[in-house]
């Protein structure tokens, strides 16, 4: 890579986490923290390795970005379970498949078994009508992903082993998942829906990375931030939240730096 | 002496006052010509070069169909925008209620005289309701059935001439109207019984420009194990739930459905009723409106219709409609400036996408189909432009269909539908039968434009009072 398209993809992928702090942080205060604690959590949440190493910001800022959306889609619908948050979160868990093929299929089974409407818990042909709802965007996007693969040997999981860019896959895998920036607050199921999320997309970033893609470790690492500002926004309010939340995106950020330094030695 | 005059007035009264608008004639000189100037280019282009000419071809049919479904797309986001809703509660003075006409065109449906007195009583209305059953004075059956029934309602009988039309029967019924307001119901329909109240406050909130309020329209026999009544439930779900509120919301002109449209008696007087040559009256009255600076607007309360369930009273159907959305288009593009003048520029290109749009997708889905197979079977030309037309039409079946598949299955979301859901995996299919009823729309037009091919009711297994949770 050129180092004047190293300097601009550094600026943007900085850029971009910026624009996702101030998100994060709005979150944050709209469920009732402290500016400082917010303000605290996000630095936390953010401050991972992987945003400091120039050829990697981009594709790992891209795959946190994909996780969050997905785990900010999943809590959406869980309050509110309208049509517009089926298609946002369909939406979303196909973008993610670009990025996390492994992450994305685990979400798109695990999130409809908490997701169903109240009426579709009832009646089983309700529920095979929800999961045909919930998963055709998920199930086009993985059938265009095997196509690319196999026909025509091209794909976008390779970008983020290798940490070449590739602005036109990222594009490509953010773009049906952005509609899920539209956060909102978040209740109890959806905490649950976001726990799921972030588990699906540890366990799927993680089983590609045992394949040898090693700098998919620090993708995972850094993806994780997001989503633990996801999960403690939903956490009940209470007397010890705000310590609670500092203290646990503390120990996730200490966890990835450690975990990152073990694999560079 | 009256009975002529009245019967020339509902017949000729749009055509003397406003021949613009009628779709008598069902295409201008200049439109003809027009219409030959973008043909034969691309005629010759195909003729002289058949490679890149059928390639450039494919490529622009794909962009249309996609460009469609893109359209509807976005009416669908705009219109699910629930949270938004006014949603109007019904008028809680009875002592208010101004009077309400209620027109109820039959035609040989003599079957359907019980289900019409039960819908009718079933109306929550304390104001005075001024109900009109409008028969063809030589439909005998339904004239003794209605006889035998001895209903308490007015029944008009309209003298026996071309067009037999449900607009020229609502046109006879129109200067016997009372009511401040006006709602056509089909003989089928069971509206929800506090549905004129709710229009009445619904008038009453909204702008004085609001001349037409269309409530939403679905089926008591959605869920009746046929594939035709499955699919026609996913359609009108899309179709009244999400793409007219869309239409609403953006103000783009409103094509009006068949039934339940509820108007201010002296706005649909002030445009001289229906048009009785066009078969689709109610899309064409909702532009016409909008060309004479009136707003159509949708209803939060619901109609349930019986859904056909034979394919030949289908395909029947589905021929009207798309007859019917041609002259519409035609008729409304007889003068394009003024369509922009009076809808705007928003309104010209939604009226362009989404009543030109329904046409042109169904005419070019089988095209694209048979342009992929050839493509398959044949080498046209380079192999540049075998690989073109191979991409485009692959690109315009998948993505396009997908998308409407796609919004197919949210259609029953609004109702908690959602067993039904699955049933939009098969829209593909179903596109290609609506395509025949484009196909066979457009020869219609051609020899027997004003045809009115009539759908049969009261064919259903499933009794009107069990529609639906």
């Amino acid at each position: 890579m050129s180092p004047g398209l190293l300097t601009v993809q550094v600026l943007s992928a900085f850029g971009a986490i910026v624009a996702l702090a101030w998100l994060l942080h709005e979150d944050l205060s709209s469920r009732a923290f402290s500016s400082g604690s917010a303000r605290t959590i996000v630095v936390l949440a953010l401050a991972q390795p992987a945003f400091l190493v120039p050829e990697l910001i981009g594709s790992c800022f891209v795959f946190a970005l994909l996780g969050y959306l997905v785990g900010a889609g999943a809590g959406h619908f869980a309050q509110h379970q309208d049509v517009r948050r089926v298609v946002l979160l369909g939406g979303a868990i196909a973008g993610a498949e670009l990025a996390n093929p492994t992450g994305g299929v685990l979400a798109a089974v695990m999130l409809p078994f908490v997701l169903r409407p109240e009426e579709a818990r009832k009646d089983a042909r309700k529920t095979t009508g929800f999961l045909v709802l919930l998963l055709f965007l998920p199930a086009l996007f993985a059938g265009a992903i095997a196509y690319f693969w196999l026909v025509r040997h091209t794909g976008t999981m390779q970008w983020f082993a290798s940490g070449e860019p590739g602005i036109v896959w990222a594009a490509l895998a953010i773009a049906p998942a952005l509609p899920a920036f539209a956060l909102c607050r978040f209740d109890s199921l959806a905490a649950a829906a976001v726990s799921i999320v972030t588990i699906a997309w540890w366990a799927g970033g993680l089983l590609f990375a045992l394949f040898g893609h090693a700098n998919c470790t620090l993708a995972i690492l850094a993806s994780m931030g997001p989503l633990a500002v996801l999960l403690v926004g939903n956490w009940p309010q209470g007397p010890e939240r705000e310590r609670n939340a500092l203290v646990a995106t503390g120990l996730g950020s200490v966890l990835s730096w450690v975990v990152s330094g073990v694999q560079f030695l | 002496m009256l009975g002529p005059r009245l019967l020339a007035q509902a017949t000729f009264g749009l055509e003397r006052k406003q021949p613009q608008f009628s779709a008598r004639h069902v295409i201008t000189r200049a439109q003809a010509c027009w219409g030959l100037g973008l043909l034969v280019p691309v005629l010759m282009l195909v003729v002289l070069r058949p490679g890149s000419g059928s390639a450039l071809l494919t490529a622009a049919v794909a962009v249309g169909y996609i460009a469609n479904a893109v359209f509807r797309a976005w009416l669908f986001w705009v219109g699910s925008d629930l949270e938004k809703a006014p949603g109007e509660h019904p008028s809680d003075c009875d002592a208010d209620l101004p009077v309400y006409t209620i027109l109820i065109p039959l035609y040989r449906e003599a079957n359907l005289i019980p289900q019409i007195a039960e819908a009718l009583a079933a109306i929550d209305y304390p104001g005075d309701l001024d109900v009109k059953l409008v028969t063809e004075a030589d439909d005998f059956e339904t004239v003794a059935a209605i006889e035998a029934a001895a209903l308490p309602w007015e029944c008009l009988h309209v003298p026996a001439s071309e067009p037999r039309t449900k607009p020229k029967a609502c046109n006879y019924a129109l200067p016997f109207a009372r009511g401040e307001f006006l709602v056509i119901y089909d003989a089928e329909d069971r509206p929800e019984p506090d549905q004129l109240k709710k229009a009445v406050a619904a008038f009453r909130n909204g702008p004085p420009d609001v001349a037409c309020l269309q409530a939403r329209l679905n089926f008591f026999n959605a869920k009746e194990t046929r594939f035709l009544t499955r699919m026609f439930a996913l359609d009108y779900g899309l179709w009244f739930d999400y793409l007219l509120p869309g239409l609403d919301r953006l103000q783009i002109p409103m094509p009006l459905g068949g039934t339940s449209n509820h108007f201010r008696t002296a706005a649909l007087r002030a445009i001289h009723g229906w048009d009785p040559f066009n078969v689709t009256e109610d899309a064409d009255i909702g532009i016409r409106l909008a060309q004479r600076g009136f707003r159509v607007k949708t209803l939060d309360s619901t109609t349930y219709e019986e859904a056909t369930t034979r394919f030949g009273n289908w395909l029947r159907q589905r021929t009207r409609w798309m007859k019917g959305y041609m002259q519409t288009w035609l008729v409304h593009m007889r003068d394009p400036a003024a369509l922009v003048r009076n809808a705007g520029w928003g309104g010209f290109l939604g009226f362009q996408l989404f009543v030109g749009g329904t046409v042109l997708s169904a005419l070019l889905n089988p095209i694209l189909w048979l342009t992929f197979m050839a493509t398959i079977l044949f080498v046209p030309g380079s192999a540049a432009a075998h690989a073109t037309m191979e991409t485009m039409s692959v690109a315009g079946i998948v993505l396009g269909n997908a998308l409407f598949a796609y919004l197919a299955m949210l259609g029953p979301y609004r109702r908690g539908w959602l067993e039904l859901s699955p049933y939009g995996l098969l829209v593909p299919f179903y596109w290609l039968l609506i395509s025949v009823a484009a196909y066979r729309g457009l020869w219609q037009l051609v020899r027997n434009p004003w045809h009115w091919e009539k759908t049969a009711h009261g064919l259903t297994r499933m009794q009107p009072a069990a529609h639906v949770r």
